[in-house]
Parts: C-alpha cells; sequence; structure tokens
C-alpha cells in the first residue's frame, strides 16, 4: 500500500461553533494576563524617588530611638574614667611585682638540677648508706642460694640400662622399618576413614577420567587441589563418604597407603 | 490577515494586540488540528491550542523575523503538545515511547462525533501511533500539512538529512501495518 499516493485525510473534527468559541477564549485570558501584567508592573510617577526618602527618614527615625534607648545613669562617665585609671595602676603594679629572670635562665635550670641530683647520689656513695639490717638479709639470701645449688648438682636423673638404645629401635620400628600393609578401615579410627575416603574419590575421578581418554575433558583438568578442595567445601556427611567409599570399593585395590602417609598427607594439605 | 502584515505589525510593540488577533484568526485551526494529531484527544488539544496561544502573547516581542512567521507558530505549539504529552504519560508512569493510551483513546472514540473519519483515515492513525511523538510530528507536517523539509527542519529544529531519513522510515514502518491490518 502506498500512503503517499493514497492521500488519506485526518479524521479529526470539532464541536461546531468551537473554533468561534476557542478566539474568545483565547483573547479573554490573553487580556486577565494583560491585566495582571499591568498591576503587577506599573507605578506611579516618581515613586521610586519617594520610596528612597521614605526608607532614608525611617533609618534616620531608627537611628535617633536607639540612641535614646542606650541613656546612662548622671556622673557615668566620670565613674568610668576613674575606674579605668585605677584598673591601669592595679595592671601595673602587678606587672612590676613579676620577678625577672635572666635570660636562658629555664634552659640552664634543667643542667643544674640533674648535676644536684648527681651530687646527691655521689655523697650517699661516699657514706655506705645501706638500709638497716641489708647486710644480714644478703647473707642469708647466698647461703640459700648456695644451698639450692649443691642439692641440684647432687641430683642425678637415671633411665634404665640401655632405655636410650631401646627407645631408637622403637622408634624405627614404628617409622623408618614398617612395613607398607594395604589400606584397611579401622573400626574406631572413623575421622580417617574419612579422610581418606575423600582421597579415594580422587583416585577414583582421576581413574576414571584416565579410562575415558577424553583428551579435552574438563575433569582431566581438575587438579587434586581443587578436587580436595571441592571435597572439603561440599559438607558431605560421614554417610555420604561411605557411600561414596562403597560404590568405589574396586578403586581400593589400587592404593597402598600406609596410615602414617596418609596422616602425613593430611596433614600437609590442611585437611 | 497575510502573514506580512501581521509582521510588519510586531515591529511596534503598541501593534501587538492587532498582530495577535490576526495571528488567532488566522492561525486558530491550523494549529488546533497539528497539535490534535499529536495529543489525539479533543479536550486535551483544546487545552494545549490555547496554552499554545497564551504562549505566542507573552512572546511576541521575541519574533525577530529571521524565521517564518508559521514555523515559529508551528514550533510554539509543537513544543506545547510534546511537553504536554510527556508529562501526561509521566503521570500516568508510562513510558514516553508508550503510546497504547492514546491508541485504545482511538478506539474507544469511534462513536465520537469529533472523531468522524472513514476506517482508513482512522487506521492510518493507530498506523502512526506505532512511531515515536517526534516522528509523528514529523510525518504530519510533512504529510498532511505538506510542509517542505526545510521549513519542517525550523520547526522541529533538527536537520534536514535527519528529517528525511525519519520521514522515509515512518511511512515505510506505516505502510507495513496498514498491509498487517
Amino acid at each position: 500500500m502506498n500512503i503517499e499516493e493514497s492521500k488519506i485525510k485526518s479524521p479529526f473534527t470539532v464541536p461546531e461553533g468551537y473554533f468561534g468559541k476557542l478566539e474568545e477564549n483565547i483573547l479573554a485570558e490573553v487580556n486577565i494576563q494583560t491585566l495582571k501584567s499591568i498591576q503587577n508592573l506599573k507605578t506611579p510617577t516618581g515613586y521610586f524617588d519617594q520610596l528612597e526618602d521614605e526608607i532614608l527618614s525611617l533609618a534616620k527615625i531608627d537611628n535617633l530611638r536607639k540612641n535614646k534607648s542606650i541613656a546612662t545613669p548622671k556622673e557615668y562617665f566620670e565613674d568610668l574614667e576613674s575606674q579605668i585609671i585605677s584598673q591601669v595602676n592595679i595592671e601595673k603594679l602587678k606587672d612590676s611585682a613579676k620577678s625577672e629572670v635572666p635570660k636562658a635562665y629555664f634552659d640552664e635550670m634543667e643542667d643544674m638540677i640533674f648535676s644536684k641530683v648527681k651530687i646527691e647520689k655521689l655523697k650517699d656513695l661516699k657514706e655506705n648508706k645501706t638500709p638497716e639490717g641489708f647486710f644480714d638479709e644478703l647473707e642469708n639470701q647466698i647461703l640459700a642460694k648456695v644451698k639450692i645449688e649443691s642439692l641440684t648438682k647432687g641430683v642425678q636423673l637415671s633411665t634404665p640400662s640401655s632405655y636410650f638404645d631401646r627407645l631408637e629401635e622403637n622408634i624405627l620400628s614404628q617409622t623408618v622399618e614398617t612395613k607398607k600393609a594395604k589400606f584397611t578401615v579401622v573400626k574406631n579410627k572413623w575421622v580417617y576413614f574419612r579422610n581418606a575416603a575423600a582421597i579415594l574419590l580422587i583416585g577414583t575421578f582421576s581413574v576414571l577420567v584416565y579410562k575415558q581418554n577424553q583428551p579435552k575433558d574438563e575433569f582431566a583438568e581438575i587438579t587434586s587441589e581443587e578436587m580436595i578442595a571441592y571435597l572439603a567445601e561440599e559438607n558431605l556427611t560421614d554417610a555420604d563418604l561411605s557411600t561414596l567409599v562403597t560404590e568405589t570399593t574396586p578403586i581400593h585395590e589400587n592404593v597402598e597407603l600406609t596410615e602414617q602417609e596418609i596422616e602425613k598427607y593430611l596433614k600437609e594439605n590442611d585437611i | 490577515m497575510k502573514d506580512e502584515e501581521i509582521i510588519q505589525l510586531l515591529e511596534n510593540p503598541e501593534n501587538h494586540e492587532k498582530a495577535f488577533r490576526g495571528i488567532l484568526k488566522a492561525y486558530k485551526e491550523k494549529l488546533y488540528y497539528h497539535v490534535r494529531k499529536i495529543v489525539i484527544d479533543h479536550d486535551d488539544a483544546d487545552d494545549v491550542t490555547q496554552e499554545s496561544f497564551i504562549k505566542i502573547w507573552r512572546n511576541l516581542d521575541k519574533f525577530r523575523g529571521d524565521s517564518k512567521l508559521y514555523t515559529w507558530l508551528y514550533r510554539i505549539a509543537t513544543n506545547e503538545a510534546l511537553t504536554f504529552l510527556q508529562k501526561k504519560k509521566k503521570d500516568q508512569g508510562i513510558s514516553i515511547d508508550d503510546n497504547e493510551g492514546l491508541v485504545s483513546h482511538l478506539e474507544s472514540s469511534k462513536s465520537d462525533t469529533y472523531l468522524d473519519g472513514e476506517e482508513i483515515e482512522i487506521k492510518l492513525q493507530k498506523a502512526l501511533l506505532q512511531l515515536t511523538d517526534k516522528q509523528r510530528v514529523v510525518f504530519n507536517l510533512k504529510y498532511f500539512e505538506e510542509l517542505k523539509y526545510e521549513e519542517i527542519a525550523e520547526i522541529t529544529e533538527t536537520s534536514v538529512g535527519g528529517l528525511k531519513a525519519t520521514y522515509h522510515f515512518a511511512v515505510k514502518k506505516i505502510e507495513e501495518f496498514l498491509t498487517k491490518n
């Protein structure tokens, strides 16, 4: 459809005699506006000159009123003068009473006091002044210390024969020489079981990813640390973990870890 | 009274009233219909037209004669109408480009005595309401008033190039609407 060729008209109409009324309304409104503006703007001739005069005369009247209101008692100013003079004399006397000190007196005063204190100390030393009964107490203290020393020297902490040899053997047997046993769940070590389960899960994921042989698999890019972090954040319950472990039981055979190794790993990774 | 006579009267402030009466006589219908096509409702158009003429009266001394009288008058009326619509939409809490209210008003005014046109004329108005208010102004001035782009550019205070693009876009959109409906 080509509207430019069709030349469609506007459908709008107005009530009969509308434009006559519109004109009347507008003119009436214009007249009101004109009257308003005339009322607002017109001032009588010489209005502003008169206004200035009126303001100035009002200011004068106001000044006169103010002068009247601050009237003083009789002979006030005579008394004021004598009061001021006597106050000045008092201030002069105060100034003269102030003791003068030599220049830099207060700077030197500090040094003088310190040197005096030192002299007093030296005097005390010369006179060997000690508190009453000082030397008696000192003797007692020295004797007590000597006794303690002698007692300490006399005490010998003994150990059973070859104790240290056996201790060494015990430690080695529990650490370095311990055979690597297959991981087993100990009933009363549920915490170890839970932590171990987390590690087993990591192993499970890794094996699965490897078996799938998908080079661009997103799981393949997840590091063990990230997986641990994931498991830590997931807040899995013991029941969840035990269920997961049950589901991945065959993987246990691939893992050979001692309890010490698991503990060490968990400590290192702050799990 | 012709535009030239009015402009001559406007040169002297004492003749402003006479000039204004001349403007009112010559342009009341033109400006009313121009405003009506923007605001659609007769009562709204009535208010806006009166406001426009009051504004014209107040600003007669600002007319310098460097633009044509009718473009100056249309500019004032256009701005008044667009400002009115913006305020109305804001008061109703609807978007500036949303003319759904005007469309429904057009629908409900079919039996109105102030809307007397053939089906296609009303359809064209509905199609126009698919445009933005400013696009409608451009289309109305070009299509109904048959003004030149230069004159429309003076009224809308935009570039001629931009107006041409706006008008052609408006025509295309209206034709699509009329074909579909």
